[in-house]
């Protein structure tokens, strides 16, 4: 049994690199840069930056020099849970952050050479590099958006090129790795004084480099008219292998499978309009096909509790001001793609209300320094989860006693809710060594 | 006379030294240059590959302004070993699968990434860069527990197969003096298994009670910074003199396993505790020289505090397997044209690790790497000189020593271990080793 705990490690390893949720500099969740955030996310069909390569990397098409940036965020979210009829909630709030950091130039040398960008973006959390949970009962309460998705470091790289003046392509990849674990526990009496000793224990553990690619679109037939296509790939990950445990006459073997989702496909239309001199507007609308995801176990969840589908709208304005500041904001709604919680799991999230703030200062404008500076503010409420649990559809916690007793951490009834809030900063180094 | 002296203090470094550095930056090289130039990389500068090398190489002398340089290509390497028995019988580590085949060390693959651009350019500070180096393997991670007992090539199997990440932020105080500090990024894991036994059966065949659980698992996995910091001091244009120094650092691998429900005794569980990827604290001593303007020479030496080393399983046979060692490292660089330089290197690396005719079967040997490399202006070859982009290759030959070991009976603790020991009566083992990088790097 004690290559159990070597599992762990390995769907640990697993996910490090690997990209998630709400699409950042590299794709961790909620590690978006400073503008990014401000305007909810919407933003596939604005010009793109180093931020902005997961998000359309068809945006590096767009790119007049060198840059690099990096930032923070800080994040604190309010979460709790209430089975009905005990007498207080159960507080699951925590604190988190993250840093980023992330490059991106168009390519040096003749005239064609930079119509072409490429770029590269790494978010690392500032807790753990990675902090995955998969309970062992299935009823354990779990928050598929706040639990792990944030702990977790995520890298991509992409490329993207200006084919006319009024479009422009991009395609990229963020890691996916997957782990092969194969593990021989054996007890070897005799083998030293002490019993832990005498554990011999082998274990292999690979984990091997997958990757999810993106592509995206971006069209400007007008000055003041830009559109977007883009298309995510599910990034899953995967532990798998084979145990074997022998002491003495007992034989504990078998395989183990974990999955991780940590984004579904994706597919995005969005679009941007220049208002006027001063003010731009964008709206992006993403559909989400979260049917696919299994449980922690790779088993697809069934039909009753099976995740649908869902489709996002973001969309973001921002003004822009003399001496190079911008004002934004933005608002994104996200259906919850949960059904009603009324079987065994207890899957926590609602329908999500996003609001964010921001500005920036370009300080090339204000004091010829080629520096920029985001800050954002965001807060992400969920609706209150309400949901009755269908004691036809919940197993019998012990056969041996008559009836079906029922065990079930979600029963009777249960309610939850969260409000995630944000505060981040940006900061942009303008290299140059672009074209003019 | 100089000359002669300095030569026989060099040879003196060669005769007394024992070295080992191992894992990507020491087997290979960070970058296609330094592998070139035997490793001996700590006193020159003006690369993503000083974030390792040497912090303050970041911000060498005569940069001035703005700069950014993105670097990427590929590595490779390919090891041939052997572990042979008294017998004559070639002896490899054993599986981790019931009944499955032995395996030997794989080969490295991966893509190699760096950058450096000045930080200091907006705030009107010349000279303060940061850099990054950054080795992605074919596999993000890959390592093996094995009881210190079995064969394991100690300082190659699975030490080139892990994610190497190295930041560094320097500045140069003045035209003498640049200061740097870096960080080697590592990770500890921490895993939590729970599990619930589902199913007990006997087997009236083979006497056996086979068990299933069902498992669930909370794995943190914690980043971890270990620093190196370094100096670089040019007295004068053609002299440079580095000094650096890099914390250990090795991935801890802890956790609990409990397991509930097992009959007659409830829960049961036990806490493990393993070790990777050791890195010991070096110091290095590192001078360059420009011989003319074209012909450049360095030689470093680094100190190795490997007797602080820990095995994959905490030393489990007990301490002193380990000791200290200093490597000495040799380069010359030879610009032959306005496009063209050739550079190579040597190192010897002596082996830290020695069993002593223990119950350990750790191995690994002295080292004799020699290595040759080109840089290649392209814009400068195409006459496009704006074209500003350089490809490196440097081409690696490693030499593994050979060795043998024979078994003490007085040092196992019965004679039941003695004979068993899959190293019993004795065996020797070496090999050798081609490595290979290539670069492309952009300038701005």
């Amino acid at each position: 049994m004690r290559a159990a705990r070597v599992i762990g490690v390995g769907v640990a390893a697993l996910a490090t690199l690997a990209s998630s949720h709400a699409r950042a500099a590299a794709g961790a969740a909620f590690a978006e840069t400073s503008r990014v955030a401000s305007l909810a996310d919407a933003v596939t069909a604005r010009p793109g930056d180093a931020g902005t390569i997961e998000l359309n990397p068809a945006g590096l098409g767009d790119l007049r020099e060198a840059s690099v940036l990096a930032g923070g965020h800080a994040d604190y979210v309010s979460q709790w849970f209430q089975r009905t009829g005990d007498p207080t909630q159960q507080d699951r709030s925590r604190a988190f952050g993250g840093v980023f950091i992330a490059a991106a130039t168009p390519l040096p040398g003749p005239a064609w050479a930079r119509r072409i960008g490429v770029g590269l973006s790494l978010d690392m959390p500032v807790q753990y590099l990675l902090h995955l949970d998969i309970p062992v009962r299935a009823d354990q309460p779990i928050s598929p958006t706040y639990d792990s998705r944030p702990d977790r470091l995520a890298g991509a790289f992409a490329i993207g090129a200006k084919v006319v003046r009024w479009l422009d392509f991009g395609a990229g990849f963020a890691f996916t790795p997957s782990l092969v674990e194969p593990a021989l526990i054996t007890y070897q009496a005799g083998r030293a004084p002490d019993v832990n000793g005498n554990v011999e224990v082998r274990i292999d553990t690979t984990l091997d480099t997958g990757v999810s690619p993106f592509v995206g679109l971006r069209a400007k037939p007008l000055d003041w008219l830009a559109f977007s296509l883009v298309y995510r790939e599910a990034q899953i990950s995967r532990a798998t292998g084979t145990q074997t445990t022998t002491a003495a006459g007992i034989t504990a073997a078998g395989p183990f499978n974990f999955y991780q989702m940590w984004d579904p496909a994706t597919v995005v239309v969005g679009t941007a309009m220049t208002l006027s001199r001063h003010v731009s507007f964008s709206l992006d609308v993403s559909w989400e096909q979260w049917s696919a995801i299994h449980d922690g176990f790779d088993q697809p969840l069934p039909g009753p509790i099976q995740f649908h589908d869902t489709v996002n709208v973001a969309s973001g304005v921002e003004i822009s001001l003399p001496k190079g500041v911008a004002l934004r904001g933005g608002v994104a709604v996200e259906p919850s793609p949960m059904p009603e919680q009324t079987g065994e799991t207890n899957y926590l999230g609602a329908n999500a209300l996003t609001l964010a703030l921001g500005a920036g200062i370009d300080f090339r404008r204000l004091a010829r320094v080629p520096l920029a500076i985001d800050l954002h503010f965001r807060a992400r409420a969920d609706a209150l989860e309400s949901a009755v649990k269908d004691p036809s559809s919940l197993p019998d916690a012990d056969g041996t006693l008559p009836g079906n007793q029922i065990d079930n951490m979600g029963y009777p009834s249960f309610r939850s809710q969260a409000l995630l809030v944000q505060g981040g900063l940006t900061a942009t180094l303008f290299i140059g060594g672009g074209r003019p | 006379m100089k000359t002669r002296t300095t030569l026989l203090a060099l040879l003196g470094a060669v005769v007394i030294a024992s070295s080992a550095r191992a894992g990507f930056e020491d087997s290979l090289g960070v970058g296609p240059e330094a592998m070139s130039l035997g490793g001996s990389f700590a006193a020159r500068g003006g690369s993503y590959a000083s974030a390792y090398y040497n912090p303050a190489g970041l911000s060498p002398r005569g940069e001035h302004g703005g700069l950014l340089e993105i670097t990427a290509g590929a590595v490779y390497a390919h090891p041939v070993l052997h572990v042979t028995g008294a017998n004559g019988q070639n002896l490899l580590t054993p599986a981790a699968t019931n009944g499955g085949a032995p395996i030997g060390v794989p080969d490295t693959g991966g893509v190699l990434l760096g950058m450096r651009f000045s930080l200091g350019q907006p705030l009107k500070i010349d000279g303060l860069n940061f850099g990054l180096a950054m080795f992605v393997p074919g596999h993000f991670l890959s390592w093996e527990n094995r009881p210190d007992d079995d064969f394991r090539w100690e300082l190659l199997d699975a030490r080139t197969q892990v994610i190497s990440v190295h930041a560094g932020l320097s500045w140069r105080i003045n035209r003498f003096l640049s200061l740097g500090v870096g960080v080697r990024a590592l990770f500890n894991t921490q895993t939590n298994v729970t599990g619930q036994v589902t199913k007990l059966a006997f087997d009236p065949n083979s006497g056996q009670i086979n068990v299933q659980t069902q498992l669930g698992v909370d794995a943190q996995v914690y980043g971890q910074a270990t620093p190196i910091v370094g100096a670089l001091i040019t007295p004068i244009e053609r002299l440079r003199i580095g000094v650096v120094y890099r914390h250990p650092s090795y991935v801890n691998d802890w956790g609990t396993t409990v397991i509930n429900g097992v009959p007659d005794l409830g829960s049961i569980g036990y806490f493990s505790h393993f070790a990777h990827y050791y890195e010991p604290l070096e110091v290095t001593l590192a001078a360059s020289f420009d011989v003319t303007p074209r012909f450049d020479v360095s030689a470093d030496v680094t100190y190795d505090r490997w007797s602080d080393a820990v095995s994959n399983n905490f030393n489990f046979w007990g301490p002193g397997r380990w000791g200290d060692t200093i490597v000495p490292a040799f380069g010359a660089r030879f610009k032959a044209t306005d496009a063209l330089s050739l550079m190579a290197g040597y190192r010897f690396q002596k082996s830290p690790v020695d069993n002593f005719g223990g119950p350990s079967n750790m191995l690994d040997c002295d080292r004799h790497v020699a290595s040759l490399g080109i840089d290649l202006h392209l814009g400068k070859l195409v006459r496009q000189p704006t074209f500003d982009v350089h490809f490196t290759g440097g081409l690696q030959y490693t030499v593994l020593v050979d060795r043998s070991e024979t078994k003490d009976p007085t040092r196992f603790p019965t004679d039941a271990l003695f004979t068993s020991n899959p190293g019993y009566p004795s065996y020797s083992y070496g090999g050798h080793m081609v490595g290979l990088e290539t670069t492309l790097e952009a300038r701005w």
